[in-house]
């Protein structure tokens, strides 16, 4: 027996050892690892409502603020960081850090006047220095995500004096300010000692009125109030958590028993979970936004394939019972008129909605020749409700005729056949930042980085006067142009519908700017106890 | 104790060996699968020029042998490589999910051994009685329940229903208890049928009988001697148990928006995140050594017919 | 073994019994549940979504289950993934042992450098998770029904491989396998004829068991999206389809989780009456 205890005894201690050693270097969140943080309690001493509670449903793995693609990021960049121009996301821009700019007359050369007196978070003064470091970072690392997507043309930037900057352009832009307004500063002292750990060890510094406190991956990133920050608002709120949580009805039950004030699911939460909130009238408020969050469908245009004929798109696209879908599927929302959804640049209120006719769709499909080749329809895990939606998109084509399969794969397996082209169709999200849809007809039809092979030389020819057009009128008469080329020929893109997002907020829960382009902005996020019912 | 610390120096050299087969297997199926990590650090829809800009500063436009040699030599040094996604080192990020599946799994078991094997006991004790037959249902029923609709199911009657438990997240002890019992019903059930059927059989034995001769108690007798008998398939199923469950429950963990090493491993094996997958699948494996030696010490131990070898 | 030893035990474990008796039921019914369901499983009737089950208000002709999300049947779709799930299980389940009965039929036999190598390999299997392990390849190979299959065989002949080695190690140092080997037969003859036979009790345990964990592991894989991929109804996708409408109509996730459950009683029953039933210790 005593061996059997000696035994035991043994045993748990290599249990514990393997638990030191995981246990042991934690450098990322060392007070978190531990796992014995309680969430924080929403309320302070006195009643007074100190922390705040948002889910967001997407992870952040960095928080590099020139290197993001995903929503969340974006909700925490604005928490702490600051733009030269500032935008309300519908195509109107104001001062940020610039209180005031000019562009020269051929459109190459931007003058920015800085604002004055402005400190990031660790004490560093915001000048010309800042915009020079914050430039030359995407000129240098053109793989950076924000100088891929929006500085194409970018050469150089100089200061003029301590707060006056400049920005170079090797061609005119049409975009500049949408591209300005997306481009986050950082600070120059900081960068030039810490370099990428700035991000890597959770360093990160900007104007703003919060500032980052810790990241935990997979759980939640925790920014405390920057009492200094130029941009400081009035509020009792000290603390804010971006909760990451990936499973949706686990973050409804978390809004339920209190620990969420608020759920921000990229897109809005799905309509047919809405019910779980049944009872909670008084205490939650659903938000509905009309959000550029759209899905699409793109073709296989190359010779040969079954796509190749306009007819055969134009079937398919007629086909589609979008009202139904929107109605059903997503349970709100809106059938769209073409790529561009309502509130974004390119937007024709005069072009009708996509028709639905199945009876011409069949006559179509007849005319075309086509004979029932079998074709597949890929989609990845991550699209929001993708899944749902092409289980019923390959039903309607089912009963037009068409011969479709669906597959549903990782997003690295989408990304393998657009970049090879083996796909016949494929259905995909997307959403245009501050309603600019600059970067998708560019990267998604002109550069054709997917593959459609879709070949219409006035149509690519469209798209890239459009870039260079630096007048923002002459701009959106080619954006609808556009628009009217896609409409008619069916390629390389059809839409299938834009989303209208559902939020539930807490009542007392203010200051959150649920953008029409579907970012979420939590910056001046407050609390009023006179509003809890 | 030499033998103990020979066995154990045999078992590392072989835990190398096998741990050198899983970096090479590791290293090679997540470079079959199709699409690449650069794609997806880039925006998506980015040119080609970009793309294989960033393969050439990721290293993968290397030769595999090369890349390979590069990986392993890392580890060597104790560097498990630099996340090609989150852009920190690896360790980082292993060490900040294994505290949080570790302690699920240490619970999970403790709870479901102290349940399970009294429930064993019992029911092989009293074979044919009422106890018996509910404690082989309990552990029949377990074993054929599927996690995701066991962890559905106890969402829906102690969230939803009665809201006594959230269901999700990580803090609170409250937060273990459902991820618990969806983890931790299969294996209780497996070990009370262990420890049921192993009390039949030794109770069956000529010196159980004869301890009782001597005049001993029938409850020393049942958990001194009789028991012990049972124990080491026990021990083993335990072993086996805890080896995977830190390597991640990985459905348990989505259900239950879990941050541990399992939804790590997944979340990297779907953005292709080579260095850490490799070192994840690495880590996973040796802990799983590791816990298994520690059940083979334990079993010579309880067992002294069992040599170590 | 006497058949009619045999057929007597049969009868007298219930276990076996219960089991047998309710595999019989979910083969049956899902082989004839195209002569059952009276609605297609795969078409889409959004305008009839989230109904409510009717139970059988009206018969099979009403929603026994209700409908789901895309307004299919639920009782239909039920019935038809477990063609799906069973057919799944067995394909993989038949294959695995075969494989791995082979492998460990020849490392057991044969022993030394075989078995060495052999064994390993099974360690290196088993070191690695099998779901973590399942999720890396079903990357590789892509969803579908066919790939899950290849998966689910690869992580589980290891199994198979260490029983029957561990089986035929005993059996071989038997005194009649000795004086076959003296006698000079061949050693083909002796591993199929001689050995083989004595180690498939143990094999059909097993092979009864591992069905209901084939069944389990197409669940979780389904519920990752790794699995069967939509249309097709399995019972696993079809539980993570209706995860987010327990409130909605629970019935989504109830209806497959209870019939995943019994099914793999079922099939547990069936094993352990099987072990009760062949287990030579109580000739």
């Amino acid at each position: 027996m005593k061996k059997l205890k000696m035994a035991l005894a043994a045993f748990l201690a290599g249990l514990v050892l393997v638990g030191c050693t995981t246990g042991g270097a934690t450098s990322i969140a060392s007070s978190a690892a531990g796992g014995t943080t309680p969430p924080p309690a929403s309320t302070g001493t006195g009643g007074e409502k100190t922390v705040i509670n948002l889910a967001l449903s997407e992870n952040i793995t960095k928080l590099d603020p020139h290197d993001i693609f995903n929503f969340p990021v974006f909700t925490a960049c604005w928490m702490m960081y600051d733009t030269l121009i500032a935008t309300d996301h519908e195509g109107n821009y104001s001062a940020g850090l610039a209180t005031e700019w000019s562009k020269s007359e051929d459109g190459l050369t931007w003058t920015f006047k800085l604002r004055e007196g402005v400190k990031f978070q660790n004490g560093e003064d915001f000048d010309s220095a800042d915009v020079v470091t914050t430039f030359q970072r995407l000129i240098d690392t053109p793989e950076l995500t924000c100088a891929l997507t929006y500085w194409p043309y970018l050469e150089s930037v100089t200061a003029v004096d301590q707060y006056t900057a400049e920005v170079k352009l090797s061609e005119p832009f049409g975009p500049a300010e949408y591209a300005f307004s997306n481009t986050w500063i950082i600070p120059n002292e900081a960068w030039d000692a810490e370099g990428e750990k700035l991000w890597t060890e959770q360093k990160a510094v900007g104007t703003g009125p919060w500032q980052l406190d810790e990241w935990v991956d997979g759980q939640y990133t925790h920014f405390t109030k920057y009492e200094d920050s130029w941009d400081i608002y009035e509020t009792t709120l000290t603390d804010v958590y971006l909760r990451h949580i990936l499973e949706p009805s686990t973050a409804i039950n978390g809004q339920l028993s209190g620990e969420i004030d608020a759920y921000l699911s990229t897109g809005g939460v799905a309509r047919d979970m809405l019910p779980m909130y049944t009872g909670t009238e008084d205490k939650t408020e659903m938000v509905n936004v009309d959000v550029g969050i759209f899905h699409y469908l793109q073709f296989q245009c190359r010779d040969g394939s079954v796509f190749a004929n306009e007819k055969v798109r134009e079937a398919f696209s007629l086909a589609l019972d979008r009202q139904a879908l929107v109605d059903y599927v997503l349970g709100a929302g809106s059938v769209p008129n073409g790529i561009f959804p309502e509130g974004s640049l390119g937007f024709d209120s005069s072009v009708p909605a996509y028709e639905y006719d199945l009876e011409k769709a069949k006559s179509l499909l007849a005319e075309a020749g086509y004979n029932g080749e079998a074709f597949t329809i890929y989609t990845h895990t991550g699209i929001p409700m993708g899944k749902q939606l092409l289980t019923a998109i390959q039903d309607m084509l089912t009963q037009a005729g068409f011969n479709a399969k669906i597959e549903a794969v990782e997003v690295s397996a989408l990304n393998n056949i657009r970049k090879e082209g083996t796909y016949d169709v494929f259905l995909a999200s997307n959403n245009y930042v501050s309603g600019d849809p600059y970067a998708h007809i560019n990267q998604r039809i002109l550069s054709d980085n997917h593959h459609s092979n879709y070949q219409d030389p006035a149509m690519m020819q469209i798209i890239e006067d459009s870039n260079k057009a630096v007048d923002t009128a002459d701009r959106e008469a080619l954006l609808k142009e556009l628009n009217a080329k896609m409409r008619e020929t069916y390629a390389p893109q059809i839409t299938t519908d834009q989303m209208q997002a559902c939020y539930p907020i807490n009542y007392g829960v203010t200051g959150l700017q649920l953008y029409k382009d579907g970012y979420i902005n939590a910056r001046y996020v407050n609390w009023d106890p006179a509003l809890v019912k | 104790m030499p033998n103990v610390m020979r066995f154990i120096l045999k078992r590392l050299g072989m835990t190398l060996v096998i741990l050198f087969c899983v970096s090479i297997i590791a290293f090679g199926l997540i470079r079959i699968a199709p699409g690449n990590p650069a794609m997806l650090v880039l925006p998506d829809g980015a040119p080609e020029e970009a793309i294989r800009a960033m393969e050439v500063k990721l290293g993968l436009d290397q030769p595999l042998p090369v890349q390979y040699f590069r990986y392993i030599g890392g580890v060597l040094k104790g560097d498990l490589g630099t996340s090609i996604i989150y852009k920190i080192p690896v360790k980082d990020l292993i060490f900040q999910r294994l505290p949080v599946t570790f302690q699920l799994t240490v619970i999970t078991m403790v709870v479901c051994l102290l349940i399970s094997i009294p429930l064993g006991i019992i029911a092989g004790s009293r074979q044919g009685t009422i106890i018996d037959f509910s404690a082989t249902m309990f552990a029949l029923l377990g074993q054929s329940m599927s996690t995701v609709w066991m962890g559905i199911l106890v969402i829906y009657i102690f969230s939803v229903k009665l809201g006594w438990l959230p269901s999700m997240g990580y803090g609170t002890w409250q937060n273990f208890v459902l991820p618990a019992i969806t983890l931790g019903y299969p294996v209780a059930a497996q070990v009370t049928r262990m420890g049921r059927s192993g009390m039949i059989d030794v109770l069956k034995e000529d010196y159980i009988t004869a301890t009782y001769a001597k005049g001993i108690g029938k409850a020393v007798v049942y958990t001194k001697y009789a028991f012990k008998n049972a124990l080491i398939p026990i021990v083993t199923i335990v072993g086996m148990q805890i080896g995977t469950y830190l390597a991640g429950a990985v459905v348990v963990e989505t259900i239950f928006a879990w941050p541990g090493f399992g939804q790590l491993i997944f979340q990297a094996v779907g953005t292709r995140d080579y260095p850490l997958v490799q070192s994840c699948l690495l880590v996973s494996a040796a802990l799983f050594a590791i816990v298994n030696m520690f059940v083979d010490i334990l079993n010579s131990f309880i067992d002294p017919r069992i040599t170590l070898h | 073994m006497d058949k009619k030893i045999l057929f007597s035990r049969m009868l007298k474990s219930k276990f076996f019994m219960v089991g047998a008796v309710l595999v019989l039921l979910i083969v049956l019914l899902s082989v004839f549940s195209p002569f059952i369901v009276q609605f297609d499983p795969v078409t889409n009737s959004l305008k009839d979504r989230l109904i409510s089950p009717e139970y059988f208000a009206s018969g099979l002709s009403g929603h026994v289950f209700g409908t789901d999300d895309l307004g299919r049947d639920i009782f239909s779709r039920l019935l038809l993934g477990s063609r799906y799930s069973l057919f799944i299980a067995a394909a993989v389940v038949l294959v695995a042992a075969f494989i791995g009965t082979i492998l460990g039929a020849v490392s057991g036999y044969f022993g030394g450098v075989t078995d060495m190598i052999i064994m390993r390999l099974c360690d290196i299997m088993m070191a690695i998770p099998n779901l973590v392990l399942a999720i890396a390849v079903m990357a590789i190979l892509g969803p579908n029904i066919f790939n899950l299959i290849i998966v689910l065989i690869v992580t589980s002949w290891v199994q198979y491989c260490k029983v029957t080695r561990n089986n035929v190690m005993v059996v071989k140092n038997a005194e009649f396998v000795k004086a076959s080997q003296v006698l000079g037969a061949k050693k083909t003859h002796i591993m199929f004829r001689q050995i083989f036979p004595n180690v498939t009790t143990q094999l059909i345990i097993l092979i009864s068991q591992q069905f209901g964990w084939t069944i389990l592991t197409e669940a979780s894989l389904s519920f990752l999206s790794l699995g069967v991929q939509p249309p097709t109804p399995s019972w696993g996708n079809m539980i993570a389809d209706g995860r987010n409408y327990l409130i909605t109509n629970p019935w989504m996730v109830f209806a497959p989780g209870i019939a995943l459950m019994i099914t793999v009683l079922a099939f547990n029953f069936l094993g352990d009456g099987l072990r009760d039933v062949l287990d030579p210790k109580k000739i």
